[in-house]
């Protein structure tokens, strides 16, 4: 197990190699002075760089950019190691800084919307499975809605029924719930439905067809004529064989909800970091965007690893191939 | 099938006159269209699609009025004989909007899924073909994009490229372009190791021409059943940049430009925002229920997959 959890390891160096290339020459390719992006002030539009060249050329040697390309790039991940992300070319702010403070908005809002789905998808797969016809037909319905509805879509229709018509919910805005847990629920409830439509429908789609593989087994067949009870047989037999394969895509949905929650929190007003990676996107404020994409695949790479070692542990065939 | 002696004495295997005639005849494109359609489900989204695609080319013709064009005095109408749809906060017709959004993102959707084939199948190729360095070297790049979440990877390349329509049709293929390398890198590893390819390349046959003539139309089907059914996830991606802002510039009528037009009035004038979304909903809906169709009939093993 250990073996198998250090060669999984190994295997996302690779991947966070490219990524931080990528996001390096892709500062490249950026038009203007590379200062710009490192002090936050256009170099060319200063009077005091315009007054004291020495001092930019000071500047530059100080942050290496008068080295070869190799020697940057190296230079570029000793500071992503160190946790300097850089400046925000808009705020003038650290992006570390502005990170740390929409971190754990989106942060709840994501891990809220992971637990909902897993719940709704693997409840809505089981039922769907142990109830062909009407109620199976219900929830096949829903995931193939759920496939093709854009979630900031439906999530503006909710607003409309819930919060327009209704009046039960507010329409938008944010309460944290270590500030006031009962409000914030409220001005969680959509956003959770919303950014969890899709998700839900995979998971739901995958645990279906992964129930209805397995309730045809015949340990499935013994075990009811042993006279255990349907629930029993379910959660203790089927479901753990069954959510195999399901347990993948659950891990592969956090990319989707990272995705999923920069349209909800535009849509709800939700200071996170979907809403400031749009505002720096409008803004062409590159460091920022560079900074989310770099942590936000950093995230996914982790998540990954963890639902493979979680995988190997579950499944212990996966470990020897 | 039955064998008879040959002139060298051997057996060899020879299909008889009445063996061919029970073999089934291979059917016509009409034959063969109406056993795809006579899946209920396949019949209603083509029907879907063929509106879509219909509306998509004869807009101009269509559409009751132009999608730019403003009538102050009917901002913000209701739904009524006129405007069959309502009209926005300038006046203009829903409806003709969304006409000519259809034309915006039928477009996107097949050329973005274009741009990600003609990227990720050569990669593939050359991956399952080549060497295990190749294989590796090429397999993790394709890797760490997939790492990507998809809408920040697209915010990333726009902020670079800066907006407009192309520039949004690059940035979906570019990042799209891993599934089709990974799927076509799998075709071809199981491909390369089957008997015709030996004889081809006993027979003299260069690496490239073994790679473009047997290799990849042997791999095709399951690369275009990928295709329909990345389309749907395209014309998603597409709307959901479009409602952001970010990618296609006001004036034209994306599906999702229209929703950002009317989300802030959805208190008032709610229908703004909500309609354009059920021509999205029943769009993605058909491509992805025609896309399931074609992966059963044109590959079984794939069923259920997604």
């Amino acid at each position: 197990m250990l073996k198998y959890s250090i060669r999984r390891m190994v295997s996302s160096i690779p991947v966070l190699i490219i990524v931080s290339m990528l996001t390096f020459f892709g500062q490249q390719l950026m038009p203007g002075d590379p200062l710009f992006a490192i002090l936050g002030v256009d170099p060319s539009e200063n009077e005091d760089f315009a007054a004291n060249p020495e001092m930019l050329e000071e500047l530059r040697s100080r942050y290496g950019l008068d080295q070869p390309m190799i020697v940057q790039y190296a230079n570029y991940v000793g500071r992503l190691a160190q946790g300097d992300l850089g400046t925000s070319l808009r705020s003038k702010r650290p992006i570390i800084d502005m990170l740390k403070e929409r971190l754990p908005i989106t942060l709840t809002l994501s891990l809220a919307t992971y637990f909902t789905n897993v719940f709704i998808g693997i409840a809505l797969g089981v039922v769907a499975a142990l109830r062909p016809g009407k109620v199976d037909f219900f929830a096949t319905s829903y995931a193939v809605f759920g496939a093709a509805t854009p979630n900031f879509w439906a999530a503006i229709l909710m607003i409309v029924v819930f919060s327009v018509w209704l009046g039960w919910l507010p329409t938008s805005g944010w309460v944290a719930p270590w500030d006031d847990f009962g409000r914030s629920l409220k001005y969680l409830a959509l956003p959770i439905l919303a950014n969890g439509f899709f998700g839900s429908a995979i998971i739901m789609r995958q645990t279906r067809s992964g129930l209805m593989e397995v309730l045809r087994q015949d340990y499935i067949v013994t075990a009811r004529a042993k006279g255990l009870a349907t629930r029993t047989v379910i959660m203790r037999h089927a479901l753990k064989n069954a959510m195999l394969p399901a347990w993948t895509v659950i891990g592969l949905s956090l990319s989707t909800l990272i995705s999923g929650s920069v349209l909800i929190e535009r849509v709800f007003g939700i200071p996170g970091i979907g809403r400031l990676a749009v505002d720096a996107a409008q803004t062409q404020d590159f460091p920022v965007i560079q900074a989310i994409v770099i942590i936000s695949t950093m995230a996914i790479v982790l998540a990954n690893l963890v639902t493979d070692i979680v995988y190997g542990y579950l499944d212990p065939r996966i470990r020897v191939s | 099938m039955t064998s008879v002696a040959g002139a060298d004495g051997g057996v060899s295997p020879m299909v008889s006159a009445e063996t061919l005639y029970d073999m089934p005849e291979r059917d016509g494109w009409f034959r063969r269209a109406v056993k795809f359609f006579s899946d209920s489900k396949a019949a209603v989204s083509g029907v879907l699609l063929a509106l879509f695609v219909t509306m998509a080319i004869f807009a101009p013709i269509i559409a009751p009025y132009h999608y730019a064009e403003q009538d102050r005095q009917a901002s913000l109408q209701p739904p009524s004989q006129e405007h069959l749809l309502g009209t926005d906060r300038l006046g203009r017709d829903i409806f003709s909007r969304i006409i000519y959004g259809a034309r915006i993102s039928v477009r996107i959707g097949f050329i973005a899924v274009g741009i990600a084939a003609v990227i990720g199948v050569p990669i593939g190729l050359v991956a399952g073909y080549g060497n295990k360095w190749v294989d590796e070297g090429l397999m993790r790049i394709v890797d760490a994009w997939l790492a990507f979440p998809n809408l920040i990877f697209l915010l990333f390349v726009i902020s670079i490229t800066g907006p407009g329509l192309t520039k949004v049709m690059i940035a979906l293929g570019v990042n799209s372009f891993p599934i089709y390398a990974r799927l076509t890198r799998g075709m071809t590893l199981s491909i390369k190791e089957r008997e015709f390819i030996t004889a081809a390349r006993a027979m003299g046959g260069s690496e490239w021409r073994i790679l473009g003539r047997h290799v990849l139309p042997n791999a095709l089907q399951p690369i275009i059943v990928q295709g329909s059914l990345a389309l749907g996830a395209a014309v998603l991606a597409e709307t959901s940049l479009s409602f952001l802002g970010i990618g296609i510039g006001a004036p034209t009528p994306s599906w999702g430009v229209i929703i950002a037009d009317g989300f802030p009035m959805i208190r008032t004038n709610p229908w703004v925002a909500l309609l354009p979304g059920v021509a999205i909903v029943l769009f993605v809906l058909s491509v992805n229920l025609m896309g399931d169709r074609l992966r059963d009939v044109m590959d079984p093993r794939l069923r259920g997959s997604r």
